[in-house]
């Protein structure tokens, strides 16, 4: 699976250009399948901030309404109680898998249940991850993002092998400074990324690389 | 909890003068939370998406409220009580969305929504699996997902069921004189109406208001 993970969506044309090069085709031929769950787990976000990203008024980081030639809804909560035979069909049908941010913790937890987390390796689609949804990829979030109490504690998925610190010195987040990615990355111990809303970083067959029209820092490399 | 249970949403300025009154205030001062988990029993996963881009030809969420957010029942047993419990209480209206009413009675149950609905002084709009799962049976007719314990039984807040979309041109199967034979299958009154067509519930108060047409069967 090819992997864009960025902190704030298709920001900028940079992450844009990337992601046409993952598909291999334009964003308006391009079928995509919207996760919304992480939204639902975080305090600050919940059913107000999940209408503003599905409705398309959420327009600092756009993930749902770039112009795709089709969306679907992918709600990760509800696939336990669906016949077993929904998801693979439903997400072989997608070019791409758009996970929204929330709480990365509760995301991993339902992408296990669900059975999407075994499926990964098999797919040909890109996953496009914003903040929660790119760090649900990565082995651990760190204390500092742990939010939603689950079993597994800090861990998520460990399909990269890097951890990321997301929105570094966003305006409305004045705790997402350097130095506090820095410290973060300290407690985290193996290599992570701090990204501002202007980076993804792309995984392509295990191989890494970032692309910016920010800043970015690689720690513990 | 007062109810306005509508087979395709606020269709006409009578449904709609109606929901207003409802609420006791106008719409554009009203707070609402849409329901889409009906949607998955049905595997209507790009219908969620066009309902809440405001796509749908349904009005529901279309009419002007204050604030809208999305109530995700599937979601909402791993999430402490207290992170949405508050958000369903102070809401003045839930819209809820079509779909499977099984699978949506299934997830009401499952979340705690279901026990919660007796104390709710808010509204809710139903859109009709989501005005059907409010009566106590859907009939086999309008089974598609098959839940654990495979009945037809559905949360049984009012004493009568729903068929919707009487007539609809897309549906042909749905004419009234199916929706007849449907009601002799049940065991309780049953009415059948349009999509022009709405049943209010306010203290146990059943009212139709319509600018179509409909019938009550008495079961």
């Amino acid at each position: 699976m090819k992997l864009l993970l960025t902190s704030a969506g298709l920001k900028n044309p940079s992450i844009e250009r990337a992601l046409v090069e993952l598909t291999g085709k334009p964003v308006a031929d391009t079928d995509a399948l919207y996760i919304p769950t992480a939204l639902y787990g975080h305090p600050n976000a919940g059913p107000r901030q999940a209408w503003r990203c599905l409705s398309g008024e959420e327009t600092r980081a756009p993930l749902a309404h770039v112009g795709w030639k089709s969306v679907g809804v992918l709600e990760l909560t509800a696939l336990p109680s669906l016949p077993e035979d929904t998801l693979l069909p439903l997400v072989r049908s997608a070019d791409v898998l758009l996970a929204e941010g929330g709480d990365a913790a509760y995301l991993a937890h339902h992408m296990r249940l669900s059975g999407l987390a075994e499926l990964l390796p098999a797919l040909d689609a890109v996953w496009v991850g914003l903040s929660a949804g790119s760090l649900v990829m990565t082995p651990r979030i760190g204390s500092d993002f742990v939010h939603w109490k689950s079993p597994e504690g800090d861990r998520t998925l460990g399909v990269v092998d890097f951890s990321i610190f997301p929105h570094v010195d966003h305006p409305d987040l004045p705790n997402n400074t350097m130095a506090a990615a820095e410290r973060w990355a300290a407690e985290i111990g193996g290599p992570a990324y701090a990204v501002d809303d202007e980076t993804a970083i792309r995984v392509v067959d295990g191989a890494v690389d970032v692309v910016s029209e920010g800043a970015w820092t690689l720690f513990n490399a | 909890m007062k109810l306005l249970l509508t087979s395709a949403g606020v269709k006409n300025a009578t449904i709609e003068r109606t929901l207003v009154e409802l609420l006791g205030k106008p719409i554009e001062e009203s707070s609402a939370l849409f329901v889409p988990t009906a949607s998955w029993g049905h595997h209507n996963f790009a219908g969620v998406y066009r309902t809440i881009s405001g796509r749908s030809p349904m009005r529901m969420i279309q009419l002007g409220w204050k604030s809208l957010g999305v109530l995700e029942l599937t979601a909402l047993p791993t999430l402490a009580r207290d992170a949405w419990v508050p958000a369903v209480e102070e809401t003045d209206a839930l819209l809820v969305g079509g779909g499977d009413a099984v699978y949506l009675a299934h997830h009401a149950r499952a979340c705690g929504l279901a026990e919660l609905v007796p104390s709710l002084a808010n509204v809710w709009v139903g859109l009709s699996a989501g005005s059907m799962v409010l009566t106590p049976r859907i009939g086999a007719d309008f089974m598609t997902w098959q839940p654990p314990d495979g009945a037809d039984e559905t949360l049984g807040v009012v004493g009568f069921s729903i068929f919707p979309h009487v007539d609809h041109p897309d549906l042909p199967e749905n004419t009234m004189a199916e929706a007849e034979r449907w009601a002799a299958t049940l065991g309780n009154p049953a009415y059948a109406i349009d999509d022009d067509t709405a049943i209010t519930v306010v203290d146990g108060a059943v009212g139709v208001v319509s600018e179509g047409n409909w019938r009550l069967f008495a079961g």
